[in-house]
């Protein structure tokens, strides 16, 4: 009984201290994103030089502490992971609440293909890839032409079986003792086998998709994306496929998370199916929901501040689940269209007095789409 | 231009076209009227290829619109304006226009189509930085008619455009559909205001219960009491 008043009176702490934040941290994005969208082009291209400076000395400057080289590696991972999800749940607005399974085969063909089959890391890598996404397009397929919420369902359900799978098919996977010793990656004879080294080819992976994502936003593709999110109907009248579009989405998302897969495995050298279990894909979910749905930098931001934050608090690890529970529902409730969004970067204040409230959607638009 | 033959669309076990059959000629406006739940939409919606008929044929320029998907009916230049405008409210009145255009790749054509309709909505182009969501009714309604026309139709067909509009307003924009069709294209006008649509139309068909009731030129049902009775409200 006591023990089930602390708890019931922590979680209580813990929305009252989130309450406060979210509500705190939303009044200092607006005022960054105002700035932003205030500051002129060579300013913006300055700052942008900036901070492309400051992640490329970053790991130079920590050289000889490697806990924050693994955390910082371990942020850009998530980035690669979070924006892989975005490109689903923020470009093609469906939601995919088992994406952990991509990353879970993209880490166990790149296990498998260098430990079995001595296969080199760089074609384990698009292979990683490659298969992930054929997995999500065999997914989309019959999910995608259906109408409403059918897809997040589908994920759920696709990533416990993967688990069940890979811990079940003893004679690949190894079942739950998982694939040790997955070799450094090696590349003309040069081995990747320091923190340094390894953050800069993560650094590679992230702007590789940070490329794809801005270029998919900016391309017809993504604008088919943008009107069939907005409203299908009046997309299909246009001419433009929605499940075809839908579909790709998808696809593309399935294939960086197995690249952020199959980075995992030769970073850890071991992979087990706990490491890919449910509360990764909402680990993932979550990242996306608090920086902005749909938002390339939010997504940064969400991905960087959800990986420092438990690190930081280690001792609160019992509760982080909870939390995690808790801040998906103030979030939609407070702040749905997440801290940096793309709306507020593109027009700052202006679209919030534009008196429509569907422009501010986020995820609450999704449900019954 | 368009022939439509005993169409039969089922919605599961809702049989809610039962053998409707009509004939467009180019240049004309032909308008199809008729009370909630006719099937007006359902018959629009099986021509732009997005519901499946079970039985009927549908050409257009002696092409069978049912073998093709509805991406490329739209590139054969049947646009339609859905029922309750549906504009994309989170883009802009420009957007919204070039998303009308979003098959097409003849970037210079693109421009000068975009010229015509701020010409023949002037409003719209004093706007084109305005939100679709935040526009009126009737400035909406004028944006899906645009976006319609940056998808270079040949038929255009127009579901309900005067709902949930002022008079004044209707009368604005029907004003436009009698100006494009002037310059050649052809209309299929779905309208529940029996009276103004027959008025701007050449040929009209009345929907009851997915079935076309009865036909002729427009002028003449105007006077047809089964009409008066039934759609203008007189006795
Ligand atoms: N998606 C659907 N599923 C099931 N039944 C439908 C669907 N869409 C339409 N119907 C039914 O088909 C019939 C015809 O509907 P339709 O929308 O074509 O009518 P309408 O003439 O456009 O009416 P309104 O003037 O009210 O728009 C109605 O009985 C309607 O309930
Ligand atoms: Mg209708």
């Amino acid at each position: 009984m006591a023990n089930l008043s602390r708890v019931l009176f922590n979680l209580v702490l813990a929305t009252a201290i989130l309450f406060g934040l979210i509500k705190i941290l939303s009044k200092a994005f607006d005022f960054v994103a105002r700035y932003i969208s205030s500051i002129d082009k060579k300013t913006k291209r300055f700052i942008n030089i900036g901070i492309a400076l400051m992640v490329a000395i970053w790991p130079i400057v920590f050289i000889n502490q490697p806990y924050v080289l693994r955390t910082s590696i371990i942020v850009l991972l998530y980035i690669v992971l979070a924006l892989s999800l975005n490109i689903v749940l923020g470009f093609a607005g469906q939601l995919s609440i088992g994406h952990s399974a991509f990353y879970a085969i993209g880490a166990y063909v790149t296990a498998l293909l260098t430990v079995n089959f001595q296969i080199s890391f760089w074609i384990a890598l698009p292979t990683s890839a490659l298969i992930a996404a054929l997995f999500g397009l065999l997914l989309g397929i019959p999910t995608l032409r259906l109408k409403g919420d059918y897809l997040a369902i589908t994920t759920i359900g696709f990533g416990e079986i993967l688990r069940l799978v890979l811990i079940n098919w003893t004679n690949l996977t190894r079942g739950p003792a998982g694939i040790p010793g997955i070799p450094f990656p090696k590349i003309f004879g040069f081995m990747i086998n320091t923190n340094l080294r390894y953050y800069y080819l993560i650094l590679v992976l992230v702007m590789f998709t940070i490329f794809v994502s801005y270029r998919l936003l900016n391309s017809r593709l993504g604008r088919g994306l943008i009107a069939v999110r907005d409203d299908e109907i009046a997309a299909e009248a246009m001419g433009i496929k929605s499940t075809y579009l839908k579909i790709l989405a998808f696809v593309l998302g399935a294939a960086f998370a197995g690249i952020a897969g199959s980075f995992f495995a030769t970073y850890i050298h071991y992979v087990n199916p706990d490491n890919f279990n449910y509360m990764e894909s909402v680990l993932i979910l979550c990242m996306v929901v608090l920086g902005g749905v749909g938002s390339i930098p939010g997504v940064i931001l969400g991905a960087t501040v959800l990986t420092i934050i438990p690190e930081a608090l280690r001792d609160i690890a019992t509760y982080r689940y909870a939390i995690y529970g808790i801040l998906l529902i103030l979030m939609m409730i407070i702040r749905p269209q997440g801290m940096l969004s793309m709306a507020s970067l593109k027009g700052g204040a202006k679209s919030e007095n534009s008196g429509n409230k569907k422009r501010n959607k986020g995820l609450r638009g999704l449900s019954g789409s | 231009m368009l022939h439509v033959k005993e169409l039969d669309v089922y919605y599961g076990g809702i049989h809610a076209l039962r053998g409707i059959s009509f004939d467009i000629e180019e240049g004309k406006i032909v308008t199809l009227i008729g009370g909630n739940g006719a099937g007006k939409t359902t018959t629009l919606r099986t021509i732009s290829g997005l519901v499946t008929p079970k039985e009927g044929t549908i050409k257009f320029k002696n092409q069978n619109l049912l073998k093709i998907p509805s991406e490329k009916i739209v590139g054969q230049g049947v646009v339609q304006v859905p029922e309750g405008r549906r504009i994309f409210v989170e883009l802009n009145v420009e957007e919204n226009l070039m998303m009308g255009a979003y098959l097409r790749r003849d970037k210079q054509v693109i421009d000068e189509d975009l010229e015509y309709v701020y010409k023949i909505f002037p409003r719209l182009k004093e706007r084109r930085r305005q939100m679709g969501g935040t526009l009126s009714g009737g400035e909406q309604q004028m944006l899906a008619i645009g976006r319609a026309i940056m998808s270079k139709p040949r038929l255009l067909m127009l579901d309900e455009p005067s709902m949930g509009l002022a008079p004044i307003i209707v009368e604005e924009i029907f004003e436009c559909i009698k100006y494009l069709n002037d310059n050649g294209l052809t209309v299929l006008l779905v309208e529940q205001n029996a009276n103004i649509a027959l008025q701007l139309a050449d040929v009209g068909y009345v929907i009851e219960t997915g079935e076309i009731a009865f036909s002729g030129e427009a002028k003449s049902l105007l006077k047809d009491d089964r009409v008066r009775k039934a759609y203008l409200g007189e006795e």
